[in-house]
């Protein structure tokens, strides 16, 4: 079964690539507790480890020279982080929190991906609600920085010198108190007030998305809602300047997509496309057939991700596309791809 | 039979006739007759006026039918005497010239006086031996030892004909005689010995490209030819006299099925199933798979047919579509074979709990087989083997596919009974059930972090550590407190303390600027309070809001889903199991099979079949 489900995933691979220009695409993924990577369908699969450990989370570098994975630590550790070359060759092995270290926060290794070509996120839920985020030198091992997101929310910038995320809400905190911040890198801590701002400061919103950066990075943007009113909005977050919002007439929260289009932003849902010009002052409806090509290409890759998530939300797969809209998304198929319906889920 | 010919006496007014031919014989063709006869007069005068004798001597002249002087010469005519005759030429007279012959005389007068003028034989009578002829009722051409004179198109045998003269009363030979069909050339008719003067018996074949309808058939001897026997060709009633397969079973296509019999035609027959049901069929393979004697198709019978029997009805339209005995043109008929129908087979499952099933085939025997998606093992119940019917399962967890620990998304995985019955398809059922990501989460304890203010531990969160205390932090009892407690307390949003008073971080951030406050109980998202190992974090969007509750499987059943949060999501749940990482320390993240109460569409309930 796991095989099956395994060529199901690489077909969806292949398939992104066609949708993306055919562009080069790879895709590595665990298969009986060994790391494989396959180029193509045609080509024949590639077997990276031959130990026998058990293995999970495996992801491409942003250049695709590396692959980070997960290995049983035996006890030893919460988790060992393995970094090793695209021909299988042993990088990195970082003992991720040791036994008995006095560190408090992930519960489990339960996400890691690349935020740059040196760092490494290594995320898992303290809580219900929060999330830990750790940034490890892919070089040394060493642990560098540390995020609490609500959720599994945070997304690094195109160039991975930003992250934005939504800002930890304590568990337990009732929920009309609750006062979700869009945080970029620090700024929501030690009192800092991110979007929109501190509880009592500003209206309560829950977010609808993720943060989606610009290709360039200059900005992010996330969809929210208005706690009170239901109403939904488009936020666009500028790295200088300050944050805008603008009216988005969608019927429901759930399904909404974020693009980028250079500095134009496209918002899909069920009910529609918008789109953002640069320096726009609301949102202009569009047809659905207006969004670009390549963007719609991404968003069919997401479709195509959410049917490997129906397959089996234990199979897990990790594309790389060396120059195209893939580089922009999450790129891990799994639980990544639902999140956003979970969002939505907080109002129900 | 005998040929009459009839003279008559004819003076100014006919008065007397009589018969009178002796001698003639049929030409070669049978179209023309022979004569060659003396006739023979007699007159008998009475009270002759004066002058007149008893013997005169008158001029007679004999005259055909047509008209024609055939002889004639005077003739002595004596009172009381018998007899003149003259001979008559051996001519050739021709068929038509048989008829009324008139002999005449131009002396009238003594027309009056003659009472009568008879013609006789003179020597030998000769019989006529007429032309063949065919009985014209039906009896006169039949199928061989039967009285019917129907024949079927595509069929060969004997038949008699019966008539008279059919070997020239008894002149001819065998091979004097021929019998032919002249009008179609698919039909060949041919003498065969044994014949008698009243019957003719013949062999025929009747080719398929026959026409169907009344047809003739033709004695010839030397003497004619005869009328029409008159014949008819058809085809006969269809007739299915085999199914290969003589029990189906409901809801199933059986291939290659063979339906035998005969005179199906040469077009294929249209099929029909009674009782009536749209599903239920017989589809022919197609034209090369329908000859007169089988039709080879595919049996179709609906889901829905009751078992019992049903009929399997044909009907045909003949050879090219010229239907049947009695011929008539497009004319179809019918013909029909009972078949039993078997209920299509059923598997019926139930759910008795979380984790029992049944399923129960139908009909009895057969096998049961279960199969089930990702993360639920489905085994037979024990004392229970494929051959099981009723048959018994139990559902357990499967394993969580994470090395090191971490909890797993479930799914809303399928569980399915196959039913290989007796006879008949597979057929099956399946159930959902949904499967859980476990995980378990607790409450802080003060305790937990040694004692204030000498003996706290220390704690990094976030790059930072956390060490020494806090005297009496705002909103919390006044007191020290360990910064590792209060550090744990802001990022987990709640804690125990020592004398089991919950408290809850507001706001201000981590020790020791933090605001806390105490809470009688800590509520989940819904608003509603967490219990030890009675409450759980779950998606909403899976377990909704309205006081559903969660049956886990190896965990608790009855558990509220109450809270909730961004980490949270798809198939997971966080279950909380209290105050203190003792809690929590010994739970496996199992991957749970589990059911709602009330039961959703992602998350059915227990005993829910959907």
């Amino acid at each position: 079964m796991r095989a099956s489900i395994s060529i199901v995933l690489l077909t969806a691979c292949v398939w992104a690539a066609h949708a993306a220009d055919r562009r080069e695409v790879k895709s590595v993924f665990v298969r009986n507790s060994e790391i494989y990577v396959a180029g193509s369908a045609a080509a024949p699969l590639l077997q990276l480890t031959h130990d026998g450990l058990p293995k999970s989370l495996a992801v491409w570098s942003p250049d695709g020279h590396r692959i980070a994975f997960v290995r049983d630590s035996g006890g030893r550790a919460m988790a060992d982080i393995i970094v090793i070359s695209s021909a299988g060759k042993t990088l990195r092995e970082i003992s991720f929190r040791p036994s008995g270290s006095s560190v408090s926060g992930m519960r489990f290794v339960e996400e890691i991906q690349w935020i740059s070509e040196q760092r490494i996120a290594v995320s898992g839920s303290v809580n219900p609600s929060t999330c830990e985020y750790v940034m490890i030198d892919a070089a040394s091992g060493r642990e560098v920085g540390w995020y609490g997101a609500d959720g599994f929310s945070l997304v690094p910038s195109p160039d991975g010198t930003h992250v934005a995320y939504e800002g930890s809400v304590p568990h337990s905190t009732p929920e009309q108190d609750r006062s979700p911040r869009l945080c970029v890198d620090h700024e929501c801590d030690s009192g800092k007030p991110g979007w929109p701002g501190y509880s009592g400061s500003a209206r309560h919103v829950e977010f609808s998305t993720y943060p989606v950066w610009s290709a360039s990075g200059s900005a992010v943007a996330i969809a929210a809602q208005d706690y009170q009113t239901g109403k939904l909005s488009l936020v666009v977050r500028p790295m200088e300047g300050d944050p805008s919002e603008y009216a988005l007439t969608a019927s429901s929260p759930g399904g909404i997509d974020i693009s980028w289009d250079r500095e134009t932003v496209f918002v899909t849902t069920v009910d529609g496309a918008w789109k953002l010009e640069p320096n726009g002052s609301a949102l202009i409806r569009i047809d659905p057939s207006a969004v670009p090509a390549d963007l719609v290409a991404a968003l069919q890759m997401k479709l195509a991700e959410r049917a490997t998530l129906q397959l089996g939300a234990t199979a897990q797969l990790d594309c790389w596309c060396a120059s195209c809209a893939l580089r922009s998304l999450p790129r891990r198929q799994g639980p990544l791809e639902a999140r956003p319906d979970a969002r939505r889920s907080k109002l129900l | 039979m005998r040929l009459i010919v009839l003279l008559v006496l004819a003076c100014v007014a006919a008065f007397g006739q009589a018969t009178g031919v002796s001698y003639y014989h049929w030409s070669d063709d049978g179209h023309n007759i022979y004569a060659n006869s003396t006739v023979e007069a007699s007159m008998n005068i009475v009270n002759p006026p004066p002058g007149i004798t008893h013997t005169y001597t008158a001029a007679l002249t004999l005259k055909g039918p047509k008209g024609n002087t055939v002889s004639g010469g005077p003739t002595k005519i004596s009172e009381n005497i018998y007899g003149t005759s003259w001979p008559v030429a051996n001519t050739e007279i021709a068929m038509s010239d048989i008829g009324v012959y008139l002999v005449e005389t131009d002396d009238t007068a003594y027309c009056s006086y003659i009472e009568s003028i008879f013609f006789s034989d003179v020597g030998d009578a000769f019989d006529v031996i007429p032309p063949p002829y065919i009985n014209s009722d039906p009896s006169g051409v039949v199928i061989n030892n039967t009285t019917s004179n129907n024949f079927a198109v595509d069929s060969a045998g004997y038949m008699s004909i019966y008539g008279e003269s059919l070997l020239c009363e008894d002149t001819c030979s065998q091979s004097d005689i021929q019998v032919s069909e002249n009008d179609d050339p698919n039909v060949t008719i041919l003498a065969i010995a044994g014949s008698t003067d009243q019957q003719v018996n013949v062999s025929y074949s009747i080719g398929s490209g026959a026409t169907v309808g009344q047809h003739c058939v033709y004695v010839y001897t030397p003497y004619g030819v005869s009328n029409c026997g008159s014949y008819m060709i058809g085809d006969l009633s269809p007739t299915i006299s085999s199914i290969s397969l003589s029990t189906f079973v409901a809801g199933t296509s059986t291939p290659n099925v063979q339906i035998s019999g005969a005179n199906f035609g040469t077009n294929c027959p249209n099929f029909a199933i009674t009782p009536t049901l749209a599903g239920s069929t017989f589809v022919p393979n197609g034209p090369q798979s329908c000859t007169d004697t089988l039709v080879t198709g595919t049996m179709n019978i609906d889901p829905n047919a009751a078992a019992g029997q049903d009929t399997v009805s044909l009907t045909a339209e003949g050879f090219n579509s010229q239907g049947f005995l009695p011929a008539q043109q497009g004319e179809t008929q019918s013909a029909s074979k009972t078949i039993t129908v078997l209920a299509a087979p059923t598997i019926r499952i139930t759910r008795s709990s979380l984790t029992q099933s049944s399923a129960t085939g139908s009909p009895a025997g057969g096998t049961i087989l279960w199969g089930a998606g990702a993360n639920v093992i489905v085994s037979y119940a024990s004392g229970d083997t494929a051959q099981s019917n009723p048959n018994a399962a139990v559902l357990s967890n499967g394993p969580n596919p994470s090395p090191n620990g971490a909890p797993s998304p479930g799914a809303l995985s399928a569980v399915t009974g196959w039913y290989d019955p007796p006879a008949g398809s597979p057929v099956s059922s399946s159930f959902h059930v949904p499967t859980f990501g476990m995980s378990c989460y607790y409450t802080t304890t003060q305790q937990q972090w040694g004692a204030a203010p000498n003996s706290c531990l220390a704690v990094t969160i976030f790059g930072t550590q956390y060490s020494g205390y806090t005297a009496n932090p705002t909103g919390l009892p006044v007191g020290n407190y360990c910064n590792s407690f209060l550090a744990e307390v802001t990022l987990q949003g709640s804690g125990q303390l020592s004398n089991g008073t919950d408290v809850q971080y507001i706001s201000g951030g981590y020790p020791p600027s933090g605001t806390y406050r105490v809470v009688t109980v800590i509520d989940g998202a819904d608003g509603s309070p967490v219990h030890a190992g009675q409450t759980v974090a779950r998606d909403r969007s899976i377990i909704p809001t309205g006081g559903v509750h969660v049956d886990i499987n190896g965990i608790g059943n009855g558990l509220l889903a109450n809270d909730t949060g961004g980490a949270i999501v798809g198939y997971r749940i966080d279950y909380y199991n209290g105050a203190g990482p003792a809690a929590c320390a010994a739970f496996s993240n199992i991957m749970a099979v589990s059911g709602c109460s009330p039961g959703n569409a992602n998350c059915p309930a227990d005993t829910a079949i959907q």
